[in-house]
């Protein structure tokens, strides 16, 4: 078996570590709303639920990777990088250059708070199926964005488990945290890990499909940190423009 | 129901957030495929020609939607 070293994995697990950081910390909002309002047996019974199912959804999808041929592999998995790292990176400009407000978890909190009264004054059903349906719903939904990052960033290099560990980390960081401070990551600056994903997973993505294109990248993965270099300047430099008045009147 | 909807719309979102930044990165990497496969350009000028797209695309969708939303109401 091949033996993988720290400098091929580093990428790999920085990059689904900081991705599935945000994401952990939007499903912990959510949980945490659910857990204080509601009592933490459907809190955490539904979290229990969602991960339950994801991991059914790894562990069936996951052998048939291993069946694709690999070019198409990269650029299937690139394309998507690029698609959703592009995405990410765009917004956060955006949030950056204060196009768009930024992301609030303490409102987020609110508005789930909000929501759960709503319902459990409009319908009879049971209020805590109704607060474990959401907490499984807030799971699911950013979970699925982290099992995407997860395969996205390991898969093209047979580095699954490296991801998974990242990944796993960021999970255990925000339980954490979370258990200690008993209140929303609201000090968490979001835009900025979205920023620094942003950039790592578009640097994936060109990285993958061009090697699924057949492109041999100078140095290899040593190529990986100049593309999101690039990525990184690029971005930055047009948050700043971006935040100066005169692009209103130069239209 | 809600919440298969709420799943697919959000499988969706993850990857067409903004239909033109969409397009224009499909368009970019079939773009690439043909100039390597088709036309047989060296692969590294094709990996240039990708990275160099993806940074132009980045700059104009976000300047597209700064200037959208400071766009005033009675232009539309």
């Amino acid at each position: 078996m091949d033996s993988i070293t720290w400098g091929v994995a580093a990428p790999a697990v920085g990059a689904a570590f900081l991705a599935s950081l945000v994401e952990v910390v939007e499903a912990f909002t959510i949980v945490l709303a659910v857990g204080t309002l509601r009592g933490w047996r459907p809190a955490v019974l539904g979290t229990l639920a969602a991960l339950g199912v994801l991991g059914l959804l790894v562990v069936a999808l996951g052998p048939m990777l291993d069946r694709v041929p690999l070019h198409l592999l990269q650029v299937v998995i690139g394309v998507l990088l690029l698609l959703f790292g592009m995405g990410w990176l765009r917004k956060a400009i955006l949030r950056s250059a204060g196009v768009i407000p930024l992301h609030d978890e303490e409102a987020a909190y609110a508005a789930e708070a909000e929501s759960l009264a709503t319902t459990a004054r409009s319908k009879s059903q049971s209020l805590d199926w109704i607060a474990g349906l959401a907490a499984f719903k807030a799971v699911m939904l950013e979970g699925l964005e982290v099992v995407f990052i997860v395969i996205a960033v390991g898969a093209g290099r047979g580095l699954l488990w490296p991801a998974a560990v990242g990944a796993l980390a960021a999970c255990v960081a925000v339980l954490a945290i979370g258990t200690v401070v008993h209140r929303p990551l609201s000090r968490v600056p979001e835009n900025t890990l979205k920023f620094g994903v942003g950039v790592m997973l578009s640097a994936f993505g060109v990285f993958w499909t061009g090697e699924g294109l057949g492109v041999e990248w100078p140095g290899q993965d040593i190529a990986l940190l100049v593309l999101a270099g690039l990525f990184l300047a690029t971005g930055v430099a047009t948050a700043t423009m971006l935040r100066r008045p005169s692009l209103e009147i130069s239209r | 129901m809600s919440l298969l909807r709420d799943i697919a719309h959000e499988l969706l979102g993850m990857f067409l957030a903004d239909f033109r930044l969409t397009v224009a990165i499909l368009a970019l990497v079939l773009l690439v495929a043909g100039l390597i496969f088709s036309l047989g350009v060296q692969p590294l000028i094709g990996g240039s020609v990708l990275l160099a797209g993806c940074l132009v695309i980045l700059v104009e969708a976000a300047v597209r939607e700064t200037r959208r939303r400071h766009r005033p109401q009675s232009d539309g």
